[in-house]
């Protein structure tokens, strides 16, 4: 049967679309995956349906204090908005590493984490923010954490006949990100890391929330490292104890850009850098502490 | 942390084969309205030799730019040439070219002199698109009446054809000696490097490329090949390396996702390129060809800045983080140890 | 300026404007009427006996009109100085490069199907991938040939005495990987029959007469019957040095009679040839003040499974490998060792980015080990008031000090200037 290309009127359109081809239909907005896959023939036939061109999906708001960013958000567009810059530098600076200009200008934020790939650069930064996934259908739409959204590589927790429509969390401008490729740009991440903190009296981090990429088959929370940052200072001590216990939460692989064992030393110091650039104390500092 | 360091390296490199003939032929017909054909073997493979070729007929000729055309790259009508490659088109081509252009600028004056009526061709200068009496100078004429005339009253159209090779002896079997190349290039690189030791990143701030090419045919595209050349020295020292199953062989990543080259951004924050002009004197115009080692010395001195900066002495290329990072540890349970 | 003065300007080359609006046709843009596209089956091993070729399935495949193999070449073999490569493979297969059959369709598509269509049988044989695993000759890459195929020696003064002489000897190993060229434009090939008989190939190459030299010999014609055509090529880097898809295509035309178009993948592109891999050491004797006295040098380059250039990129590397520096006692032994690893060729620098590599990290080291600044250490024994090459040549070398002191001018005219080189 081949490859059909179907453009989505409206929201409604697509949900129509997703519905009435299930299994077969498969969602391009940016493309900058879908083409490559295309290319290289990695890519059963479908059915596509194209979103591309529904402005309702381009968005990026604060309101009822959640930052709500459409899904079909172009990533250079998010490295743009001075909202972000504000109030969620996390996902603000992942945007500003993401690939190169022209890929952030058509790779969108909801195509990068349907993608589901272990290295996706959006994805620590919305798992740090403890972001939603707003996932419609034809018939109603259900909201997930963004931590239960990815299941393995490549997979996600959509069902057929659903799309992801929008991501929102709660600002935190303490927040950061850190990204480890092989190159400058069109770097495919070897460790992408976020942190984003609740600072309370003195520094201390009353809470705080770590993620980390390409270290596992999913994105994932540093359970072990926050346990031991929670409730303290960012200190050396405090972090040279989460960078112990990060070990615990990733499951490095070695493959053709990286050993395991590069990736386990990367985690660690990034972690430390990670953690420091979201409670605000500089590189000198950082330099000088150690 | 970040640690920063500075390195140097130097190279010397032939114009042309090994040892070998490594001829150029050329050949070059001028119209009746003074503009000028040349045909070249050399192709041009994007490097602009061309242009380069065009500037020398021109200058010989004492034509314009745009009244030259160069054609390569057909086997039934240009004549042979070695091959794009050893970088050897500039001088070697070069040559050829230039020597050819006489020949043109020999018969036009030749010309001249019959219509003019001056006994000797040695009395006519060829300036800027015309030709003239050197103590007399009013009296002229345009390089295009004396193609002209050449070729319609004389009844001579004007035709050409040299070639040049370099003069070079093939080395000895037994024990290498000999005179393989008729010149050679000269270069110096200095490298300034940041190594992050957290990641074992290295980030080349500052690199100064200083090459010698004799005179400078087009510093524009002199320059460009110095920029490119770095480029490919960058990939070579700090990204590029081609991974390939060790057991059954095939390579694995044969992609430009996975077979890292390096992006604009991977590029010397300060690049400053510099030309040192000393004449060749067996180069056309005095010049060499400069383009293809200049890649050469990139790698070592970013190599050299590695280990200035942080003692990590990388002997295997390419220095990935991973290595440099990897070395970092090394050099610490030493330091421990 | 007048326009008549031409030289020394910069002056932005004859096709900028038609580069930059993208109007320069490459090999990739040309069609012919009635054209056929071409797509090649690769092995499946890096070393094996080819059993039995079943064409078969791509004859019957949709759009497909002549397919080739070995039995197709008039001369199956080719190379520069070794004719030890084949068009296509017959008796086994040497690397996963090695094509087997080679198919042409009305589409690229059906070309591509077809060609996945070819059923090969094989009987695996033990690769040797490294090329000092190569040296043993425990598995013979060409059976009956030792897998040295070729050996460079030089021998300036007296290494031996040099060393006797010395006060310090210092010793290194290094390495340098396999890359590929990437230029922007991939191979392509198109070869036609003009109506008069004569087969025109138009391919993107740095060597339009090497090329149809080699062709010539593999499709038995002369000149009059064979023209090679180079379009506008965009980027080689010595990567379009050797014949690849060529005689492919002139072979299915020749088949069909009709146009044949094949252009390579980025991945086909990185199978074609990459720049050898080196294992070098490095053994120099010196005296206390830094003047160096003797240099010995090995050199292990990783052919591939055919020669291709690696002889003479080997050679040039040998010339070049104990640096511009005067050194009187200089020995180089050199070899190039057959593998089934990727087919290394001519590359930028041909042979000499790696042994630049290696004598510049090794003066380093060696002013390191002396306590000396490399700067001052260089100073001493580059080719500064002489030049004497490996090969007894004189150089006019005037330049190597006028690019270092400028280069060291240049360096040090900065804030950020870093400890002393």
């Amino acid at each position: 049967m081949g490859y059909q290309f179907i453009t989505a009127g409206s929201l409604t359109h697509a949900l129509e679309l997703l519905e009435q081809h299930g299994q077969a239909a498969r969602i391009v907005c940016g493309g900058t995956d879908v083409m490559v896959r295309l290319h290289l023939k990695r890519l059963p036939e479908c059915v596509f349906i194209n979103i591309r061109e529904l402005e309702e999906l381009r968005y990026i708001r604060e309101e009822d204090g959640w930052i709500r960013i459409g899904a079909g958000t172009a990533l250079g567009t998010l490295e743009h908005s001075t909202l972000l810059l504000d109030k969620a530098p996390a996902l603000f600076q992942a945007a500003q590493v993401f690939a190169d200009p022209n890929v952030r200008h058509s790779a969108t934020v909801g195509g990068n984490i349907c993608n589901a790939s272990p290295s996706a650069d959006s994805a620590p930064s919305l798992l740090a923010f403890d972001a939603q996934v707003v996932i419609a259908r034809k018939d109603g739409q259900r909201v997930l954490p963004i931590r239960d959204f990815f299941t393995g590589v490549g997979r996600t927790a959509l069902r057929p006949g659903e799309m992801a429509v929008e991501i929102r969390f709660r600002p935190n401008p303490n927040s950061a990100f850190v990204k480890v490729g092989l190159r400058s740009a069109m770097a495919i991440s070897v460790v992408n890391i976020a942190a984003s903190a609740d600072l309370g009296q003195g520094g201390v981090m009353k809470d705080v929330r770590i993620a980390v990429g390409a270290v596992a088959p999913t994105p994932i929370r540093a359970d072990h490292a926050e346990g031991c940052l929670r409730g303290k200072r960012p200190d050396k001590a405090a972090i040279r104890e989460a960078m112990d216990a990060i070990q615990m939460d990733i499951k490095p692989i070695t493959d053709v850009r990286a050993s395991e064992e590069y990736r386990r030393i990367v985690t660690e110091n990034m972690l430390r850098r990670v953690v420091r650039k979201a409670c605000g104390i500089c590189e000198n500092e950082e330099g000088a502490d150690q | 942390m970040i640690k920063k360091g500075i390195g140097m390296a130097c190279m010397f490199y032939p114009n042309g084969s090994t040892g070998k003939a490594n001829p150029a032929g050329v050949f070059i017909k001028m119209n009746h309205d003074g503009t000028a054909v040349v045909n070249v073997g050399a192709t041009d493979i994007g490097q602009g030799s061309n242009t380069c070729m065009a500037q020398i007929a021109a200058q010989e000729m004492g034509l314009k730019l745009s009244q030259v055309r160069v054609v390569t790259g057909d086997t039934e009508v240009t004549p042979y040439d070695a091959g794009t490659g050893a970088c050897r088109v500039t001088y070697i081509a070069g040559n050829a070219v230039q020597k050819t252009a006489g020949r043109v600028k020999e018969q036009l004056l030749n010309a001249a002199a019959r219509k003019m009526g001056v006994i000797h061709s040695g009395q006519l200068v060829i300036e800027d698109g015309e030709i003239f009496l050197r103590y007399w100078p009013a009296k002229r004429m345009t390089i295009a009446e004396a193609a002209t005339y050449s070729e319609r009253v004389l009844g001579r159209p004007i035709i050409a054809v040299d070639s040049y090779s370099p003069a070079t002896m093939p080395l000895d079997e037994e024990d290498g000696q000999g005179m393989p190349f008729e010149v050679s290039i000269y270069a110096t690189q200095i490298a300034e490097v940041e190594v992050d030791t957290d990641t074992g990143e290295v980030k080349v701030t500052k690199l100064v490329a200083v090459h010698d090419c004799g005179n400078m045919i087009n510093p524009m595209l002199v320059e460009g090949q110095i920029e490119g050349g770095v480029a490919t020295g960058i990939g070579y020292g700090l990204y590029e390396q081609i991974m390939e199953d060790p057991v059954k062989g095939g390579i694995l990543n044969p992609s430009l996702a996975t077979y890292q080259i390096p992006t604009s951004l991977d590029m010397p924050g300060e690049l400053i390129t510099d030309c040192i002009e000393i004449p060749e004197e067996k180069g056309p115009f005095g010049a060499k060809g400069v383009s293809e080692p200049t890649c050469n010395p990139t790698a070592p001195a970013i190599i050299n800045a590695i280990y200035n900066a942080t003692g990590v002495r990388i002997r295997d290329l390419p220095a990935t983080r991973e290595k440099v990072l990897f070395g970092l540890r090394e050099l610490e349970r030493k330091e421990e140890g | 300026m007048s326009e008549y003065q031409v030289l020394g300007v910069r002056t932005p080359r004859t096709d900028a404007l038609l580069e930059a609006s993208g109007q320069v046709v490459y090999g990739a843009d040309i069609s012919y009427p009635n054209m056929l596209y071409a797509a090649a089956r690769y092995s499946d091993y890096a070393h094996a006996r080819i059993l039995s070729v079943d064409v078969s399935g791509a004859e019957r495949s949709p759009g497909v009109r002549a397919v080739i193999t070995a039995k197709d070449v008039p001369v199956n073999r080719f190379g520069y100085k070794f004719q030890d490569q084949p068009v296509l493979a017959d008796d086994k297969v040497y690397c996963k490069q090695d094509a087997i059959a080679v198919v042409a369709a009305e589409t690229e598509a059906q070309a591509q199907l077809a060609a996945e269509k070819i059923r090969v049988e094989y009987e695996p044989l033990t690769p040797v991938l490294d090329a000092v695993e190569g040296m043993k000759d425990q598995v013979l890459v060409h059976e009956g040939s030792s897998n040295i195929v070729a050996r460079i020696r030089i021998r300036k003064g007296d290494t031996q005495a040099g060393f006797a002489a010395s006060d310090k000897i210092v010793e290194e190993e290094l390495t340098t990987q396999k890359v590929e060229h990437v230029p922007l434009e991939p191979h392509v090939a198109l070869s036609e029959l003009r109506p008069d008989g004569q087969l025109v190939i138009t391919t993107s190459t740095s060597r339009a007469f090497a090329y149809i030299t080699q062709l010539l010999k593999i499709l038995q014609l002369d000149m009059t019957q064979l023209r090679v055509l180079t379009p506008a090529v965009g980027g080689a880097f010595g990567g379009k040095n050797d014949v690849s898809l060529e005689p492919w295509v002139a072979l299915l035309t020749l088949k069909t009679g009709r146009p044949v178009k094949m252009v390579f993948s980025r991945k086909e592109e990185f199978y074609s040839t990459v720049r050898h891999p080196y294992r070098m050491k490095y053994r120099t004797g010196l005296k206390k003040d830094g003047t160096i006295l003797a240099r010995k040098i090995e050199i292990i380059s990783n052919s591939g499974p055919y020669v291709c250039l690696g002889k003479d990129t080997l050679t040039k590397a040998s010339v070049h490998a104990a640096g511009p520096y005067n050194i009187p006692n200089i020995s180089v032994d050199s070899y190039l060792v057959y593998t089934n690893s990727a087919l290394g060729g001519a590359m930028r620098g041909f042979g000499v980015p790696q042994v630049a590599f290696a004598h510049e990290v090794h003066t380093d080291t060696i002013a390191h080990e002396l306590g000396m600044d490399p700067v001052e250490f260089r100073r001493k024994n580059l080719f500064f008031e002489r030049g004497e090459g490996a090969t007894g040549q004189l150089l006019d070398s005037r330049a190597m000090r006028a690019t270092f002191e400028r280069a060291l001018e240049l360096a040090a005219r900065t804030e950020r200037r870093g400890a002393q080189a």
